[in-house]
């Protein structure tokens, strides 16, 4: 009786003793960030062209395909001095409530000018719930780059074109 | 009221509906004008009970009708099929030399304004040429400074 | 499935040839239609889909523009248009479904339509619900083979502050020139050029003017013709609609109010067959954004020292409750015609419950002297003989009428129009006299109205009593026995015998006080009468119920912001006697009225419900034979005619004699006037224009030529106006729009300055 207690018990140790000199696997968080798959969905940009315009025309098939219906589209007219966008329309508010955003990606399929595309960034947490709606200057500004992204060439999946930085 | 709405409004009395005198109500107009001015398209409508769109919309439609100023003489060479068969480009080359102009321009002192034309129903003897509303056929490349020099001269 | 339309020919040819049937044979599917049914529509009955751009039965005969219904017919060598060809009895025809020959034709249509189409449909305003968009995506290939670059047009060109063209995207259905020839009549649309070069124009650069010309924005199928003012506004998916009753004149054209966030964003029509048959006028049509004028009162108002100042509802209600009080019984009540008969009656009920009067001014007179002739509007296509007494043009007063009317007059109608201007001239006040002397006396058109197996007779201005003269009329001619005969009368606003039934339904005293302690003014077309401003000066006080407070603010004590007829839900009964539901479309950024009626009820210790559904069924209860909401569906029937009874015509009197001056002014409100236009910048251009109508006899007396600048006046009253010749005119009589009027009299004198 007491023998085979004392098996258990040093079996257990052993299982003990043997992770004791084998490395950490836990990983520091935040302190370091591990890479995501580059494919990972995380938050949403807007996109410009090269010549600084806005690749969003404010269409609205994003909103249409959100399934949680977390996109908000008012578009506008371009005026001649008040260009922002190629065609005749642009978004004159746009705002994704990433609260309820549950990352499918459905907004990045529907577009039809590769406007909206999702980052890697996931670290989305504030203190006010209204903080998580983005406007669309937070979506259009330069993605803030502490989300580090394995390399593509790991993996068999291509980047996507559009997802070339952040 | 002038002689040009008398006139139309007689050509109207012929027909059932005012607005079937439309076409020889714009001919009248053309001839009264030289070509249909914004006006003459206002005075036409309001003899007939139309609108100016509505006889722009008929005038715009036939070569007949000119909504821009042309010269004294109207050339229209034709370049359908049959016509381009026996080297209707070739006349058209010719009247443009011989011009100076592209086909559907004016020469400048506003004298002949050249046109290439779709069939104009002489396919027997091509090329069909017509001039001031008067056939020439068959029209050789060789014929055209003749003619040219006969329209200047006037 | 109902009975497929049947195209062209006169009512009578129609009718004849409804009775024979035909079989045709369509992808193998046998369907029995009557003789002279379109393939489209033959093709629907069998269950098939003949997909088509340009076909469009309300705007005419099919015209095989767009060649996207090509289909096999067995025995003819190439393909046919269905659009065009009337089925013939044993014909055998294979649609794209079922013909390989018809799927190639049709699949080479649709590349050669989207060749220069732009791809810009996130862009378009039509994307979404654009029939190019839908058709392509069916019938498309889905693939293109050009590789090269497509036309390109100058872009949106404006056709009218209210349309933009794009030509780039136009397919060259000719929907629109054939609804503005045809339909409007109005020819201000036509297409220019030849072949490839062909476009949609105006004339030079002028706007396309003419009441009906929203509809162009809804009958293209594709984003060739816009609204401007829903520009980019929202797409399809994203509005919510409501299935409402424009409440701007008495025809009551049923709308889809369509919003997004809270705002109107457009209005639609939404075809009721008897009623607008889907069209719409332009006021109906783009008025919508006078809710959102900055001018628009929210709150409350009352009179302050120098102004009104704004106050909030709890003192507001303090203060009326006040003014009920102080008034001890006296009060009036003025109504405009443009309240639901819930609001009416609740208003009503106040007035005759909670402040113990019974007296109102009513927008004007009503009567039931016609519902022995009740028709639908739409057997006015389907008349022989049409005769309308036009004191006020038919345009102004109720605009899709005139629509009617130029479709009867296409199906062969004879309309004669008796009025100041009309075919047969009579002066102003004469219509109770022409209507007598048609009936008494022996006439041509007499003959014809009385031989005419369908007759309709129209009374459009000339006093509310006009029902009772027309009544008479209509009974001489025995027209309550023929089916397709009746008499109509066209009331100034939109609701006025709903009302009247309301004001009559919320009490059965008749207390009238002698002098006005309270005006209760409910509505802007009140406010805008003068008769109403009249009271105004002696009453005591005065309180409004207005959207703007540009003539209610003049003289009201106390102004409370109303709601607009997008806003309200309730029932208005039509100028056929048709209840309709209105259902609000959005929240108003004004406190719903019933809302603080049934709190001000409250304090004077009336029942009053605060919601439109229970007052409906109390007011129902009382007067309208317990009819429930329900039975009113989206698209409200006709209530059935009551027998005619035999009563006394009253006799026309002559017309006054004239006072100020030598020429009769005939002062008519224009149909695009009133709070709901002068609140829309869009519409500006539709405006009646600062004008004097006068007949080239009295014009020539005067040495007046069109154009001329002259002076119109009366009693002291001046105003400088351009003048305008009419030769349709009645010598002796002028014609101004009211908001050019000022306080010109009856008579007034016309010369150069």
């Amino acid at each position: 009786m007491i023998g085979s207690t004392l098996i258990t018990v040093g079996r257990s140790l052993g299982v003990t003793l043997k992770q004791i000199f084998r490395g950490t696997v836990t990983e520091q968080y935040p302190e370091y960030k591990r890479p995501v798959y580059p494919r990972f969905r995380g938050r949403h940009r807007l996109n410009l062209h090269e010549n600084g315009l806005e690749k969003c025309v404010g269409c609205s098939l994003c909103a249409a395909a959100c399934p949680v219906d977390c996109i908000r589209v008012v578009a506008a007219e371009n005026s001649a001095d008040n260009r922002v966008s190629a065609g005749e329309r642009y978004a004159r508010i746009y705002e994704i409530n990433l609260s309820r955003c549950i990352f499918c990606g459905y907004c990045e399929l529907a577009c039809p000018f590769d406007a909206i595309t999702l980052g890697n960034d996931y670290e989305l947490s504030e203190y006010s719930r209204s903080d998580l709606i983005y406007t669309k200057e937070m979506l259009l500004a330069d993605p803030i780059k502490r989300t580090p992204v394995a390399d593509a060439a790991l993996y068999d999946t291509p980047t996507p074109y559009y997802r070339t930085d952040s | 009221m002038t002689g040009l709405f008398a006139e139309i409004q007689a050509v109207a009395g012929r027909y059932p509906e005012p607005k079937s005198a439309v076409l020889p109500a714009l001919r009248l107009a053309q001839e009264h004008y030289g070509h249909l001015t914004p006006e003459a398209l206002r005075e036409v409508a309001s003899a007939l009970g139309t609108t100016p769109a509505y006889c722009r919309g008929i005038a715009s439609f036939y070569d007949m009708f000119h909504l821009a100023p042309v010269g004294e003489h109207m050339i229209d060479v034709c370049t359908n099929a049959s016509c381009a068969l026996v080297g209707a480009a070739q006349v058209l080359e010719a009247f443009e030399r011989e011009l100076g102009i592209r086909a559907g321009e004016t020469t400048p002192d506003g004298r002949i304004t050249l046109r290439s034309a779709e069939c104009l129903g002489g396919c027997g003897s091509g090329t069909v040429v017509s001039i001031d509303e008067r056939y020439r056929q068959p029209v050789k490349p060789e014929d055209v400074p003749a003619i040219v020099e006969e329209l200047r001269r006037g | 499935m109902s009975a497929p339309e049947l195209v062209g020919g006169s009512a009578a040819d129609r009718e004849r040839i409804a009775h024979e049937l035909v079989t045709v044979t369509i992808d193998g599917r046998q369907v029995q239609v009557p003789k002279g049914t379109g393939l489209v529509e033959a093709a629907a009955a069998a269950g098939v889909e003949i997909p088509v751009f340009c076909y469009e039965p309300r705007v005419g005969a099919g015209i095989g523009a767009c060649r996207m219904c090509l289909v096999e017919i067995e025995g003819m060598p190439k393909l046919q248009t269905g659009c065009t060809t009337p089925v013939t009895d044993g014909m055998v025809v294979h649609t794209a479904g079922t013909s390989e020959q018809a799927a190639a034709g049709q699949s080479a249509t649709m590349e050669f339509l989207l060749l220069n189409h732009p791809l810009d449909c996130p862009v378009c305003d039509k994307g979404g619900e654009c029939a190019l968009q839908d058709l392509s995506f069916r019938y498309g290939s889905g693939k293109t083979r050009m590789t090269f670059r497509k036309r390109s047009l100058e872009k949106p060109i404006p056709i009218s502050p209210t349309i933009a063209l794009d030509r780039e995207r136009c397919i060259m259905c000719f929907r629109c020139t054939r609804f503005s020839q045809e339909v409007a009549q109005d020819e201000e649309l036509s297409a220019v050029n030849r072949g490839a070069l062909s476009m949609i124009a105006t004339f030079e650069d002028e706007p396309y003017r003419g009441p009906f010309s929203g509809n162009v924005t809804e009958l293209c199928p594709v984003g060739a013709l816009t609204s401007t003012q829903y520009r980019f506004k929202a797409r399809p998916w994203e509005y919510e609609q409501a299935a409402s009753v424009c409440g701007l004149c008495p025809v009551g054209c049923n709308v889809a109010v369509q919003s997004r966030e809270g705002r109107v964003q457009r209005v639609l029509s939404r075809n009721h067959p008897e009623v607008d048959r889907g069209w719409l006028c332009d006021k109906g049509r783009f008025s919508y954004s006078h809710l959102y004028s900055e001018e628009r009162i929210l709150t409350p108002r009352r009179r302050g020292v120098r102004e009104l100042e704004e106050l909030g509802w709890e003192q507001a209600l303090d203060e009326l409750e006040g003014m009920i009080e102080r008034a001890q019984g006296e009060v009036v009540l003025a109504l405009s015609g443009s309240e639901t008969l819930e609001l009416a009656y609740a208003l009503a009920k106040i007035v005759r419950q909670g402040a113990g009067s019974d007296r109102v001014v009513l927008p004007e007179q009503a009567a039931d002297a016609l519902d022995p002739f009740r028709v639908p509007i739409s057997a006015l296509a389907e008349a022989e003989e049409i005769v309308v007494f036009e004191e006020c043009p038919v345009l102004d007063r109720a605009p899709l009428i005139e629509l009617w009317l130029k479709q009867a007059r296409r199906n062969g109608a004879h309309v004669t129009r008796i009025g100041p201007s009309g075919d047969i001239q009579r002066g102003r006040g004469e219509a109770a006299l022409a209507c007598q002397e048609l009936a008494e006396k022996e006439s041509a058109l007499g003959k014809r109205l009385r031989a005419a197996e369908r007759a309709i007779l129209l009374w459009s201005g000339g006093g509310g009593a006009g029902g009772c003269h027309l009544a008479a009329l209509a009974h001489a001619l025995g027209l309550h026995e023929k089916e397709g005969s009746g008499a109509l009368l066209l009331p100034a606003s939109p609701n006025a015998r709903g009302v009247a039934e309301a004001w009559a339904a919320a009490g059965d005293e008749n207390r009238q006080p002698r002098q006005i302690g309270l005006l209760v003014v409910s509505g802007d077309e009140a406010a805008s009468e003068p008769q109403v401003r009249q009271l105004a000066e002696h009453a005591r006080a005065t309180v409004a119920l207005t959207l703007f407070a540009g003539d209610s603010g003049e003289w009201a004590d106390l102004v409370l912001p109303a709601t607009g007829y997008l806003e309200r839900s309730g029932t208005m009964r039509n100028l056929e006697g048709r209840l309709q539901r209105l259902r609000g479309a959005t929240g108003s950024p004004a406190r719903r009225e019933l809302s603080w009626l049934a709190e001000l009820a409250g304090r004077l210790g009336v029942d009053l419900p605060g919601s439109e559904a229970a007052l409906f069924t109390e007011l129902s209860a009382k007067v309208l034979d317990g009819i429930s909401l329900a039975s009113l569906g989206d698209r409200a029937p006709l209530p059935p005619r009551v027998e005619a009874q035999t009563f006394e015509a009253a006799r026309a009197e002559s017309p006054p004699t004239l006072l100020g001056g030598p020429l009769e002014l005939i002062r008519y409100r224009a149909l695009f006037s009133g709070p709901e236009v002068e609140h829309v910048p869009e519409l500006s251009f539709q405006r009646p224009a600062a004008e004097v109508e006068i007949s080239p006899e009295d014009a020539d007396r005067r040495g007046i030529s069109g154009g001329n600048e002259v002076v119109v006046r009366s009693n002291g009253t001046r105003v400088t106006l351009r003048a305008r010749i009419n030769a349709a005119l009645l010598p002796g009589m002028v014609r101004v729009a009211a908001e050019h009027c000022a306080e010109l009299a009856r008579g007034v004198e016309v010369s150069r300055p």
